[in-house]
């Protein structure tokens, strides 16, 4: 999962960064509001974290600019406690609220909730065979009841491929998606968390599809 | 209601009671006169009869003897006096001839020398029911025995009786009423003028005339009766009159204090926190309430004002705060969730630092502003050198000048200003800081100083990127901030209330700031202080 953290204060977005990546998520961020609204406008992203105070351009401002293009799941921060803030924002487009100060704790579980929410998936537990689930909430695949303990890496991958049940992901899409662009990028590390992935799961669950990219069909 | 109740009903009470008081004693005076005056009239018909009855007494005019108990002998104008007697007493003027005086009032005999056809009954007498419709303009008709007897008819009837008695005490003529129980001997002796007096529940006229005693007398209680009928009257005007007053008082008393039932409602609403409610003062009004209601309207606007600064300062604080704690809270959450490097928890710790020196100072203006607006802080104010104090200011700036590449100019005229040379010191810095942050490196920021009369002129003038006109309104509003960066490098700038402190400075100064900017162009902020404030 790739999130977007749009927060001109750097502390917070520092440890924004650190906790969210800790969790998990490809993190990338941007420190005003015409850049966010840029790149959130260029980029795919899973999630937009939304500050309402930012220098150049508001976060109402990119909300709404936003909108006109992108459906992208917007979570927004602000200071302040207005039910008239929440109702304009929420009207706007938003899709949740966090006043500051916050759990980081009910952060990520929003986030949880706003991504489970965005694919579609009604239940926490998805199958992708008679023997694999993905615990959206915990973020863990079981085989079989147990605990697979997939590093962080092809649990994202995974996961990738899960929001996009019975579609073909492309190639540069599962680059995108796992690589921020503060990171490295390397097409052959995809290749190798693919190969690790087909071999836990299980050969035959992750189909190629040549010259395209790969598919995980739907379940059932 | 308490109020309204207690004071309009007091004062009600008490208009009523002087009220009543001073119709009591106005209604006792007047029907004291009234009967006076009745009295007066009554007593003054009395003599008006003698014109008539002593003619009829002495014999001189004749009437219906059925009304007579006593038939006086018959005397004539033209009879001769008997021999040996002296001329009749009407001839002769009397005393009252003598002295001049008007006869009528001294008693004795009428002025004889009217025409005789003019001794018919009184023009107040009564008309008696047959006699009705007779002639127009009232009167009896010509006088003659018949009308004469039908006055006396009259009058008997109204219990008017009459007599007379010679010089030796014998009753020579008396009304058929006459109570025959009056002994003329009891008459005062020396009776010049016609006497009244009361008795027996009669008023009695008694006169001499030298040949008779003549009285003539009429019932207390037709006086009575008149002045009673009158007496009520004035009492029932009085009555009335007293209950309409007090009406009136009533929705007087009312209108006038109706402000105050207005002035409780409000303070009544204002202590439940409808701060903004005013009292109503008619424009017309000015007397003690409408000033008092003008004075608290005054205090509750000054109420309304300080409840607003204290809402306004609380919800500022705590809105700027969230950051900062969102941040310590945060970095020590994610700190301590597991097991972390030093150099993490060295990095999380130096982050807390950072965030709590931005409350630290945050914190700071806020009290500064507040206690600068509401006076707590009284600037010391002393003879500073304008000069000086622009110097120190621009020494200040200077390194970060050079730092940016950008010139740094003063043109500046010393001259000696009552001030506080620290405030205003922390002013020109403050602006300079801004111009210089907001200017672009080649380009010059000037200080200026000037002499202007009895004030003094400053101007902070930058050509950087100026500001737009939408945020030139709000430019010394607290936590307005043109741009959202967040530099902390001095006390309250960086929230927005770097411009707010210096504008309550200027204000503590009696001064004056303004701003204008061309964007790209030129920027410039203009302060005008007195000289001697």
């Amino acid at each position: 999962m790739k999130l977007l953290i749009i927060e001109d204060e750097e502390d917070l977005r520092s440890v924004l960064t650190k906790d969210l990546a800790e969790a998990g998520y490809t993190i990338e961020t941007e420190a005003n509001g015409s850049d966010g609204l840029l790149r959130a406008q260029h980029f795919d992203y899973d999630l937009i974290i939304l500050d309402v105070m930012l220098p150049g351009m508001d976060g109402w401002q990119v909300l709404e600019r936003l909108r006109k293009t992108k459906n992208t799941p917007v979570l927004m921060l602000t200071a302040r406690d207005s039910t008239e803030d929440r109702v304009y924002g929420l009207n706007l487009g938003s899709d949740d609220f966090v006043v500051k100060p916050f759990e980081l704790e009910e952060l990520k579980a929003r986030i949880r909730a706003l991504l489970r929410r965005s694919q579609g998936a009604t239940a926490p537990l998805i199958s992708i065979n008679e023997e694999i689930q993905l615990d959206t909430n915990s973020r863990r695949v079981f085989k079989k009841g147990v605990d697979m303990e997939l590093p962080m890496k092809e649990l994202n991958l995974l996961e990738i491929f899960v929001q996009r049940m019975g579609s073909v992901v492309p190639r540069e899409t599962i680059a995108e998606l796992l690589y921020s662009d503060f990171g490295e990028t390397e097409s052959n590390t995809i290749d190798v968390y693919i190969y690790n992935l087909r071999t836990k799961l299980g050969r035959g669950i992750i189909k190629t599809r040549r010259g395209i990219g790969y598919e995980l069909p739907k379940y059932p | 209601m308490k109020i309204r109740a207690t004071l309009r009903w007091q004062l009600q009470l008490y208009y009523f009671l002087i009220l009543l008081v001073t119709l009591a004693i106005l209604t006792g005076l007047s029907i004291h006169w009234m009967q006076r005056s009745e009295q007066f009239v009554h007593d003054s018909r009395l003599r008006d009869l003698q014109r008539i009855l002593i003619p009829v007494l002495t014999g001189l005019h004749q009437v219906d003897p059925s009304l007579m108990s006593k038939v006086p002998p018959s005397r004539s104008i033209r009879r001769p006096p008997p021999p040996g007697e002296s001329p009749p007493p009407y001839r002769r003027g009397g005393a009252a001839d003598r002295q001049g005086a008007p006869p009528q009032r001294r008693g004795g005999l009428p002025d004889r020398r009217g025409p005789p056809d003019r001794l018919g009954p009184p023009d107040w007498l009564e008309e008696p029911p047959e006699r009705r419709g007779g002639p127009p303009g009232g009167g009896w008709g010509p006088p003659t025995r018949a009308s004469r007897s039908d006055g006396l008819r009259e009058l008997i009837r109204k219990g008017w009786y009459f007599a007379a008695w010679n010089r030796f005490g014998e009753l020579e003529a008396a009304s058929r009423n006459f109570p025959g129980s009056i002994d003329p001997n009891e008459f005062p002796r020396d009776l010049r003028e016609a006497q009244i007096r009361n008795h027996n529940g009669y008023r009695q006229l008694i006169s001499r005339t030298p040949r008779e005693r003549i009285l003539i007398a009429y019932p207390q209680s037709i006086l009575d009766a008149d002045v009673q009928r009158r007496a009520w009257l004035i009492s029932g005007i009085s009555l009335a009159l007293l209950v309409v007053s007090t009406s009136v008082g009533w929705w007087l008393i009312g209108r006038v204090l109706r402000p105050l039932k207005d002035i409780e409602e409000t303070a009544n609403d204002i202590a439940k926190g409808q701060l903004d409610r005013r009292i109503q003062v008619a424009p017309s009004s000015s007397n003690e309430i409408s000033e008092l209601s003008d004075n608290l309207n005054q205090t509750f606007q000054q109420f309304e004002v300080m409840f607003e600064r204290q809402a306004r300062f609380t919800s500022d604080a705590s809105h700027e705060l969230r950051t900062p704690i969102a941040v310590i809270l945060n970095h020590c959450q994610y700190g301590l969730a597991k097991e972390r490097t030093s150099d993490e928890y060295r990095d999380a710790l130096k982050a807390c630092q950072r965030a709590g020196e931005r409350m630290k100072n945050l914190t700071l203006g806020l009290l500064e502003i507040s206690k600068l607006e509401s006076g707590e802080i009284h600037l010391e104010m002393s003879d500073c050198s304008l000069g000086e104090i622009a110097e120190e200011a621009v020494e200040l700036i200077e390194p970060l000048a050079l730092e940016k590449g950008i010139k740094l100019r003063s043109e500046i005229q010393d001259v000696t200003i009552r001030a506080n040379g620290d405030r205003l010191w922390q002013v020109l810095v403050n602006l300079l800081n801004n111009a210089i942050r907001h200017t672009p490196g080649g380009k010059a920021v000037t200080l200026r100083t000037e002499v202007a009369g009895k004030q003094v002129k400053i101007a902070v003038i930058d050509q950087g990127e100026g500001i737009s006109e939408e945020a030139i309104p709000h430019l010394f509003e607290r936590f307005y901030r043109v741009d959202t960066s967040r530099s902390r490098a001095q006390k309250g700038s960086g929230f927005g209330l770097g411009l707010a402190i210096c504008e309550t400075i200027v204000k503590a100064h009696r001064g004056t700031i303004q701003v204008k900017s061309q964007p790209g162009i030129e920027t410039r902020f203009d302060i005008c202080l007195p000289r001697l404030s």
